[in-house]
């Protein structure tokens, strides 16, 4: 099981840049663990009418991390890994032959390279893409915009991890 | 129906950025509550005892603790609280084990004024550093119980909200079919 990040309760006085990638990679490790140890069809539980996963929740976020720090702020080409324009939604829609073991890996692989690519910048460096599909003219975040909306992203999807995770198998908690 | 507050631009300064995605998700929390009859605020999901009324009732307190209580150092009462005879509280957890006779429209109202004063304390102090006025955390635990920056409330709180929010969108969507911000 991955071994959850430090508590950033650890840090309470930490400045800015130690202070976001910490809260952020508390969450990245929440996101992982509640995705650990299920079976194919425990990780395609739904909930309601509601068509999250946790296998679709950690492929949503592989794609989220990807476009977010290399495609936008590093402006790399790197071509969406479940998704596409005749499937907009496809990091949600699972086939039978998708697995959860590849959806962590792919994860695992985004963040890593999330973590190197941002880990010496100033909190006001400013991403070097503006996406074509971007509307707002100028629209590029600083580093300190994307980290606290990366936090807020994977705060609110292990939000509904919670849910799911607790409907598969009880288990609650970070 | 509640406006949804406007995420900050996209290059501001740390405390703006902190301050308007913490105004954004209390948007979208009060929002995922907007127009829900007392039933539909106490419908549960799957396995959890989750429910929109115990959210907001859970966010007022936490609002309360933060800002008020740990910050401002106010030694108001906690919110929903009932205590024994002796003092102690009869269940810790009042704000999501509610009654029959609680209702929405009173979390709410919590919820907004504590909030008003959230806000408050942050504009009346004018660095990030500034440390809360009591210590939190563990008493046991030498390396967590301790005094917290406002710079690391605002970014608790943005991840708390946000967190809540996730389970509200499965909620509400099981409520009404209603999802997003």
């Amino acid at each position: 099981m991955t071994a959850l990040a430090p508590d950033p309760e650890l840090l309470p006085n930490g400045d800015e840049a130690a202070l976001l990638h910490s809260f952020l990679d508390y969450y990245r490790t929440i996101l992982l663990r509640k995705a650990e140890g299920l079976t194919e069809a425990q990780a395609r539980l739904q909930l309601g009418p509601s068509e999250l996963t946790m296998i679709g929740l950690v492929r949503h976020m592989a794609e989220v991390e990807r476009g977010w720090f290399r495609r936008r702020y590093m402006a790399l080409d790197a071509p969406p890994l479940y998704y596409s324009d005749a499937d907009p939604d496809g990091d949600f829609h699972v086939t039978d032959a998708d697995t959860m073991a590849e959806a962590l890996a792919a994860l695992r692989a985004e963040i890593d390279f999330a973590r190197s690519a941002t880990a010496a910048d100033a909190m006001d460096t400013v991403a070097a893409a503006v996406p074509p599909t971007q509307r707002i003219p100028g629209w590029q975040p600083n580093l300190r915009w994307i980290l606290i909306h990366m936090l807020e992203e994977y705060a609110r999807h292990c939000g509904h991890a919670d849910l799911l995770r607790q409907a598969a198998d009880g288990a609650v908690g970070d | 129906m509640t406006d949804l507050h406007p995420l900050p631009p996209v290059r501001s300064d740390e405390r703006t950025t902190l301050e308007e995605f913490l105004d954004y998700f209390r948007s979208v929390l009060l929002r995922k509550a907007d127009g829900l009859t007392e039933e539909q605020a106490r419908v549960r999901v799957g396995a959890s005892e989750i429910d929109l009324l115990g959210l907001v009732r859970h966010m007022a307190l936490v609002e309360q603790w933060w800002f008020s209580q740990a910050f401002a150092g106010s030694d108001e009462p906690d919110l929903w609280i009932e205590l024994a005879a002796d003092g102690t509280p009869l269940d810790t957890d009042r704000d999501w084990h509610h009654t029959p006779d609680d209702t929405l429209a009173v979390a709410r109202s919590a919820l907004e004024r504590a909030i008003r004063k959230a806000r408050a304390v942050v504009a009346r102090t004018e660095a990030l550093e500034q440390l809360t006025a009591i210590d939190v955390g563990p008493p046991d635990d030498p390396d967590r119980f301790g005094k917290r920056s406002l710079r690391w409330v605002l970014v608790h709180m943005i991840e708390e909200y946000a967190r809540h929010c996730g389970h509200a969108d499965i909620v509400r969507e099981a409520v009404d079919g209603a999802t997003g911000d």
